[in-house]
């Protein structure tokens, strides 16, 4: 098990060098090596039980997209963002799970385990056996290598299904789902009155020395390696929580009241409700932009319901009876021993352009965000991504992927473009989603831990080195 | 039902040299590197079958006897930091601190390791964990401040007439509920200095009940409180070590209460009396007398059953429209009221939890069984018909979690039956198979029809073959759980047979008879004790604890095998007992 995320691919500088540097007029964060550069970002924009594959992609050719090519599929709802799009085709996961390659797990949790790791699961806890490009972009790129900001909207299972984000190996990262608590951690401390904040930093500041004494008597004793790490990721995730996100970037970690007040409401409410769905993604959409732009992370999931699951949508002209995962199948039941959905395809269409609606807000926030002579989304990728294609047949070729942000112009955005070599993108073998993930790292600054950018992102036994080039500006 | 009895004593004493020891250590080792596999479905399974025999041993150094094992026996390596679980964090906090919610809601949830969420090395605290401690730990603090009485009570001193004085005797008395231990002076020290930092940092409160609100949020935060800290390590050249009395005291709360030591099993520690087995047994069933045992026994059997999965059964409600949306609450109480019942207060057998006709039911389940009157929204004992009820497995909550939106499933109650309850060695059905069933026609009618088609093909014969007929032995019960006779027009067929991978076969007509012989069975009973070992070990069993669990099955055959007395006996090995040394110490 990797225990000291620490160290892990902890670069000497954090920041590649040599990337296109986009002119800033806010002043510029001094980092760890003393490089300076406006901030990239990673956001991961999780959706379950795959799409309806035959109305999501562009009808137009490969090339340059515009507006019209999106017309009548699931993404005519980004048409706003055209131009900052960029739709890679023709990409595999790894490892390739489904009866190819011999690893643990079913079709949902090797989709959950593997999308942003490219790592096999652990055959027993069927967790993924490495960590997840977000966790990775946020040790490196985060103060003090604080973890990512992982949200959730709506149930989520326990186990695999639930969680994207993996900090090492069998060390899922869950999601959580109230945005409230979410908002509390981004605050800090700043949301109370000094003398509040006073006492209660006095208090934690007294119990977190005592807490080290102990941690420190314990570790003076001859521990086996396991132990040892077990006591040193309490540890860490301890210190982790002293890092502090609040006041510590570019503009105040702050929602305006009103939202916040809203965002407060939710305290001890059903956040699992299927009814708070939607009122609780947009919530979570304000707070990531925000946390993202304040500079208190560098690196986020969004993960919307859970594999295998999914709410049963009744809003935004959707009047479903049947829960995402059973309409995925096209049947009125999880195990498909019920009895066919009528019309089901054009339920699931209306849901993929109801999440390409959630992400088109989404982006609007981001793009809100003024940066040097762009804005917040320029200095991002965010990637539109799903467990599997075609959810019915559990298909892993051809993922749909989406990207938008050029990253601080290290993407061709306003692009369609054909990763694979392979005529047919369903026969896409040469291209293995492990690529896009290093491709986004180095967009994202990650180093190697000897310097330089990434070579591979994932593991080896199953991935191939190198980025996408046809994707890159 | 039995009344209680000592256990088996010991029969054999065989002890351990320290190449044996190695060698198996190394085999141990390998077996590991093996073990990877493919499971997704119905979940983990469950292999706990007899494996492997214990050497025979020669020479030993350390004495220890498991009195249930003939042959050589060590514990397997066990982390010296096992951290409470959710459950265990709620009711410790009951215990000490009156807090009647339960703070672990807000808890990352932790993973399940062979079937059970309580595996001591994926006890860790990781990601937000840190997080919900601190933010538990202050809630608990500043809600006592906020409650006078229940802070007096907790403080169980008068501060007026020498603060300091009953702040140190509260820190030595409650540090030692809270860290299972005395205290040592340097952390009577540390706390005494926290407690005087507390003044003037909470809201409410005089300065001495917020020094020791601040003592309370700091003791909750602490390692020694937020594990179960065995220090103990084997003397060089030695194999074993035993716990010393504070160990075995919280390893014996833990596992019978689930929860935190009183003050008279800490006395007992501090006395000596659990230095010895007699000592041990003495107190376990002193425990198991006590209410605080329901919440071990019902948390395994929820567990063992999967009863996690009981909150998401969905039924179609045009064919069952009495099946409402409080109905699988309703079934998952019957339950844990039938295991409290029988274990606890009936002291009941493992044939018992198999055969016994008494349970509990509200309307909603009492609809579900055919009986008739009103039983409103509380659990009522009642008696079932014996003709066609058996135990747990013909309750509806296993019947209805196993069993399909709109109709049974032999294959999930056959694959319960063979995994859980026999511990058979059944894989996952391989990638790329359509799990769905065809559809009745003509000539195949009923679900089993379709089952026997669906499954004919060679290929699934070896799994399928000790699957479907078990399963089919419930086609007398629907989707909810009632008993039925007809299946889509055609009488239900329960009559089936199977053979066992030890040779014996099973025939049988129905559910009664399967469960009746199932009651009897010996591999049933072993695979019982396997799962509790699981358990209450915090861990899978491995080859060296074959031994044991052997030695504990002959002793239980000799006792009817009442439950409480495996419980006793499995707080009476070795491996309860003593520490192994471990690679790295």
């Amino acid at each position: 098990m990797k225990m000291n995320r620490r160290n892990f691919l902890r670069g000497a500088g954090g920041v590649a060098v040599g990337l296109p540097l986009l002119e800033s007029l806010l002043p510029r964060r001094a980092r760890a090596g003393g490089t300076t550069t406006t901030p990239r970002r990673f956001v991961a924009f999780c959706c379950c039980n795959g799409v309806e594959i035959t109305r999501f992609w562009p009808t137009s050719p490969y090339g340059a997209l515009a507006a019209g090519g999106l017309t009548g599929t699931a993404l005519e709802p980004l048409a706003g963002h055209v131009g900052k799009m960029l739709v890679p085709r023709g990409i595999h996961t790894v490892p390739r799970g489904f009866g190819f390659d011999p690893v643990a797990g079913c079709d949902h949790v090797k989709g959950a385990g593997h999308r942003l790791t490219a790592q096999q699961l652990d055959s027993g806890t069927l967790y993924a056996m490495g960590p997840s490009l977000d966790q990775v972009i946020a040790q490196q790129l985060n103060d003090g290598g604080a973890p990512a900001l992982n949200l959730h909207v709506g149930y989520r299972y326990q186990g695999t299904n639930g969680v994207v984000s993996y900090s090492g190996a069998n060390a899922p990262a869950v999601g959580e789902n109230n945005p409230w608590l979410v908002y509390q951690d981004l605050m800090g401390l700043s949301n109370l009155d000094d003398l509040a904040i006073q006492r209660l930093t006095a208090r934690r500041e007294s119990v977190l020395d005592l807490v080290e004494d102990d941690f420190a008597r314990l570790k003076s004793i001859d521990l086996s390696q396991r132990d040892r790490e077990k006591l040193d990721m309490h540890l860490t995730a301890i210190r982790d929580l002293e890092v502090g996100m609040g006041e510590a970037g570019l503009i105040p970690c702050m929602l305006p009241e009103a939202r916040v007040a809203e965002i407060q409401t939710l305290e001890g409410a059903n956040v699992d409700a299927d009814s708070e769905y939607k009122r609780i993604g947009l919530m979570q959409m304000d707070i990531l932009a925000l946390a993202l732009a304040c500079g208190a992370n560098h690196a986020a999931t969004l993960m919307w319901g859970s594999e295998a699951g999914g709410p049963v949508f009744t809003w935004d002209g959707m009047n479903h009876q049947y829960n995402h995962h059973k309409l995925s199948h096209g049947n009125t039941a999880d195990d498909c021993s019920g009895s066919a959905v009528d019309g089901y395809l054009d339920m699931l269409f209306d849901i993929d352009r109801w999440y390409a609606t959630q992400l088109a807000y989404l982006l609007d926030q981001l793009d809100g965000y003024t940066e040097g002579d762009g804005t917040l989304l320029d200095n991002t990728s965010v990637v539109w991504m799903n467990n599997l294609s075609d959810g019915k047949a559990h298909h892993f070729m051809d993922m749909p992927y989406v990207m938008f942000g050029s990253c601080g112009g290290y993407f061709r955005t306003g692009q369609y473009i054909k990763v694979t070599a392979q005529e047919n993108t369903m026969n896409d073998v040469d291209a293995p989603h492990n690529k896009l993930l290093t491709t986004i790292a180095n967009a994202c600054g990650v180093t190697e831990a000897g310097g330089g950018p990434l070579s591979i992102f994932g593991d080896p036994a199953y991935g191939e080195p190198g980025e996408f080039d046809q994707i890159k500006a | 039902m039995r009344t209680q009895r000592m256990l088996p004593r010991p029969r054999g004493v065989w002890a351990t040299g320290g190449g044996a020891v190695a060698r198996r250590r190394a085999r141990q080792l390998a077996l590991l590197c093996c073990c990877s596999g493919c499971y997704q479905g119905l979940g983990a399974g469950a292999d706990g079958s007899a494996s492997g025999s214990a050497d025979g041993g020669d020479g030993g150094e350390s004495g220890a006897v498991d009195p249930y094992c003939e042959g050589e026996t060590l514990p397997a390596p066990m982390t010296h930091f096992v951290r409470l679980t959710h459950g265990q964090y709620d009711n410790s906090v009951r215990d000490l601190l009156g807090v009647q919610d339960h703070p672990s809601d807000a808890f990352l949830a932790d993973t399940a390791v062979k079937g059970f969420t309580n595996n001591a090395e994926q006890l860790v605290v990781t990601d937000r964990l840190a997080r919900d401690y601190r933010r538990a730990a202050e809630a608990i603090a500043t809600d006592l401040l906020a409650d006078a009485p229940r802070l007096a009570e907790v403080v169980g001193c008068d501060p007026a007439p020498d603060a300091m004085g009953c702040a140190t005797e509260f820190i030595t008395r409650f540090g030692r509920r809270a860290f299972r231990r005395p205290l040592e002076q340097t952390e009577i020290d540390a706390f005494v200095a926290l407690y005087g930092k507390g003044a003037g940092l909470y809201e409410g409160g005089s300065d001495f009940e917020q020094g020791i609100a601040l003592v309370v949020e700091g003791m909750l935060q602490s390692p020694s409180f937020l594990y179960r800290v065995e220090l103990e390590v084997p003397p060089a050249g030695e194999a074993l070590v035993a716990l010393d009395g504070y160990g075995i005291a919280a390893r014996l709360s833990y596992m019978l209460w689930n929860s935190t030591p009183d003050d008279t099993l800490l006395d007992a520690a501090e006395a000596g009396e659990l230095d010895t087995p007699e000592g041990i047994e003495t107190h376990a069933r002193r425990l198991l007398a006590d209410a605080r045992a329901a919440d071990p026994v019902q948390d395994f059997h929820a567990q063992w059953l999967r009863m996690d999965r009981y909150s998401n059964i969905s039924k179609d409600p045009d064919l069952f429209p009495d099946f409402g949306g409080e109905t699988p609450a309703s079934m998952a109480a019957e339950t844990r009221e039938f295991f409290r019942n029988v274990i606890l207060e009936q002291d009941g057998t493992f044939a018992d939890l198999m055969t016994s006709r008494t349970t509990f039911v509200d309307d909603a389940l009492a609809r579900i069984y055919g009986l008739q009157g009103d039983f409103g929204t509380t659990l009522t004992q009642v008696e079932l018909d014996p003709t066609t009820r058996s135990g747990f497995l013909t309750q509806p909550g296993f019947l209805a979690a196993n069993a399909y939106f709109a109709e049974s499933s032999p294959i999930h109650r056959g694959v319960f039956v063979q995994r859980q309850v026999l511990c058979a060695d059944i894989p996952d059905p391989p990638p790329g198979v359509d799990l769905q069933l065809p559809p009745a026609d003509e000539n195949i009618r009923t679900t089993r029809q379709r089952v026997e088609q669906h499954t004919s093909p060679d290929q699934c014969a070896p799994c399928h073959s000790m699957i479907n007929a078990p399963g089919y032995a419930f086609e007398g019960f629907d989707a909810i759980g009632a008993v039925r006779t007809m299946d889509n027009g055609e009488p239900v067929d329960t009559v089936a047979s199977f053979d066992n991978p030890d040779g014996t076969a099973m025939s049988f007509t129905g559910a009664v008879d399967l469960i009746g012989q199932l009651a009897e069975s010996d591999t049933a009973k072993r695979c019982y004790t396997t799962q509790w070992f699981r358990y209450t070990a915090m861990r899978p069993e491995t080859e060296v604890d074959a031994c044991t669990l052997d030695g504990i099955h002959t002793a239980m055959l000799e006792s009817d095998y009442d439950v409480q007395e495996l419980l006793v006996a499995l707080t009476q090995t070795v491996s309860f007992r003593f520490r192994a040394a471990e690679e790295g110490e």
